[in-house]
């Protein structure tokens, strides 16, 4: 537990060859805790080297800290807090450069994969109510004449929905039955494709949204579906593999 | 249909809370208060007194004033909730529930008025006097809402309550139009089907009666809708048919359908309320002419209300009548209340009192 402790402010006037040397000691006493002097003014006052010094450390550090996130490293601090042991800056900005190329490539591969993973059970999940449905719906959703609706609605608004649309031509089919939540496909002229999109909208129906490279019924999207999430995960599990190589 | 002994009890106690409504000769005096304090104080010399006696001074304001009047409903709510038969339990606790929905409507509003930049400084406490006093008869976690800070937030609170299934559907809606209309509407008519199939499901002259009494309620609810749809929201046949009810008492699917299809409304609602005068002109000017019809069509509902005290008592018709008949006196009390604290002329709000307007037709 932290317990604060009373403070006194002090201002230290040194001159700028003497930075380092001042600063060491003080630091030594592990209790002073600088502050940012640019709000007052000072930093006109002279080359502001070591502040440009330790924001390049800074956002060294930063970076180091993304990679081991990356590679699931915990941060450890093992060797000497020391300024005199403070390894220099050029070659460890290459290193770093180097080492996060490599792991931003695997990185972002498997980002995108987990994404990838993510919406292909999404479809699935979507799939679901209509698995049992053989109707080949890819093929209604190329038709250059018709607008096809698919979707649930409250079973309550099923009614009402083909009564709003008696002047419309329109073929409605109950896919699956369900007591609250039926999942209908609705059949139109597309030139009549904004008052079907009108009328489903006000019967509360929410459309599902198929994947557009998948064809045939909905149980042979759904095996396409299922592959596909195989090789997703396959393909996670040998980027994390990688991952762990690096690291 | 519940028996006559099961209405013995109710009866009695609906005829003893109906002769202390308002007559609407009381309604008058009220009305001739010079202010709010007069009025208030004229209020407490009726069967609102017990409701009004214990405010303190600080506390009379038009706000809370009518929230104790509210009480009054609710009060009679409970008793006629306890006291009907079995069978009639549910229809009456559906009916209780139309407060319920305009609190959560209050809610709902109260949480998109927040986000759309205004202040949010006791909201609750500014909210809290808005709603209609269930107390525990309601299953909104109203406070938790308001505090959730967002309508998505507020309706994951409704999960395992009457709202949770037809809210899941509408709030995909909401989400992708940042409406509330979609909302409102969904609740809207998910009560009003609720009502209906309860009222439905009894027998004999219970069913007759409530489905005469509340489908006057509907009716009007269906036929406002309807027009208000088309001439403001300018929505389409489909829309319009699909944002009402195929059901009602007196007015049918197929009214409700012409409309929606561009028919002439006046001669639609004069065929079926030869009563009420001038309806081209009301539909003329809606913005005037609407409210009034309102009132006008309330009234018709006041006389299916005032004819099931006549005749057999022993069936639900008789509460249910009395609650209608409660809840719009309390209308008219908000309107004298407002119209008394905001120093409106008698002509200016004079035509929104259902119940002197009934006096000025008999």
């Amino acid at each position: 537990m932290f317990f604060p402790e009373a403070m006194t402010e002090v201002e230290l006037i040194v001159p700028s060859k003497d930075l380092l040397a001042v600063t060491k000691v003080l630091g030594k006493h592990g209790v002073f805790h600088q502050i940012d002097s640019t709000y007052l003014g000072l930093e006109n006052l002279g080359p502001n080297t070591w502040q440009e010094r330790a924001a390049a450390y800074s956002t060294l550090e930063r970076r180091i800290q993304v990679l081991m996130q990356n590679l699931n490293l915990q941060e450890e601090y093992s060797g000497p807090a020391d300024f005199e042991t403070v390894a220099e800056l050029e070659p460890l900005q290459s290193a770093v450069d180097r080492i996060e190329e490599d792991v931003k490539k695997t990185s972002d591969q498997l980002n995108e994969e987990k994404k990838k993973l993510e919406q292909l059970e999404s479809q699935l999940h979507q799939l679901e109510p209509i698995a049992d449905a053989n109707v080949d719906v890819g093929a209604l959703r190329q038709s250059q004449y018709m607008y096809s609706v698919l979707g649930i609605l409250p079973a309550e608004n099923v009614s009402r929905l083909q009564t709003s649309l008696s002047r419309v031509p329109h073929a409605f089919f109950t896919l699956r039955e369900d007591p609250k939540r039926p999942v209908v496909w609705l059949l139109g002229p597309r030139s009549n494709s904004d008052v079907i999109e009108r009328a489903v909208k006000s019967a509360y129906l929410n459309p599902l949204s198929l994947p557009e490279e998948f064809h045939g019924t909905p149980a042979q999207i759904n095996e396409g579906l299922r592959k596909a999430i195989e090789a997703s995960k396959q393909r996670i599990s040998e980027l994390n593999a990688t991952l762990t190589k690096l690291a | 249909m519940a028996g006559v002994a099961s209405y013995a009890a109710i009866s009695a106690r609906v005829r003893a809370m109906y002769a202390e409504l308002l007559t609407p000769q009381d309604m008058i005096r009220l009305s001739e208060s010079p202010d709010f304090i007069s009025l208030f104080n004229a209020l407490k010399n009726t069967a609102y007194g017990p409701y009004l006696e214990g405010l303190k001074d600080k506390d009379i304001n038009p706000r809370r004033v009518i929230m104790q009047a509210k009480r009054k409903l609710g009060d009679a709510f409970y008793s006629v909730i306890q006291m009907a038969p079995v069978e009639t339990r549910s229809l009456v606790k559906q009916l209780y529930r139309y407060y319920e929905l305009g609190n959560l409507k209050a809610v709902l509003r109260a949480l998109v008025t927040v986000h759309t930049g205004n202040t949010d400084v006791g909201l609750w406490e500014r909210v809290r006097d808005v709603l209609f006093p269930l107390g525990p008869a309601s299953v909104l976690p109203a406070q938790a809402m308001v505090e959730s800070g967002s309508v998505a937030s507020a309706v994951d609170l409704l999960q395992g309550t009457p709202y949770e299934e037809i809210l899941s559907f509408a709030m995909k809606r909401y989400s992708a139009e940042q409406n509330l209309f979609a909302l409102e509407v969904a609740l809207d008519l998910s009560y009003w089907r609720r009502l209906w199939s309860e009222a439905q499901r009894l027998t004999g002259q219970d069913r007759q009666h409530s489905v005469r009494i509340l489908g006057s309620l509907l009716d009007m609810n269906n036929l406002m809708w309807a027009i208000r749809y088309r001439v403001y929201h300018k929505l389409s046949e489909e829309e319009i048919i699909n944002y009402t009810l195929p059901f009602g008492y007196r007015v049918k699917d197929s009214d409700i359908r012409a409309i929606a299809a561009g028919a002439d409304a006046a001669s639609i609602i004069a065929r079926i309320f030869p009563g009420i005068p001038d309806l081209n002109a009301l539909l003329e000017h809606p913005e005037t002419g609407l409210p009034r019809l309102e009132v006008l069509l309330k009234r018709e509902i006041m006389k299916q209300c005032l004819a099931a005290f006549v005749g057999s008592p022993f069936h639900i018709g008789l509460p249910l009548a009395f609650l209608i008949l409660h809840d719009f006196e309390i209308q008219d009390l908000i309107v004298l209340i407002e119209a008394k604290s905001s120093g409106l002329p008698e002509e200016e709000y004079r035509s929104y009192l259902l119940k002197a307007d009934l006096l000025t037709q008999q």
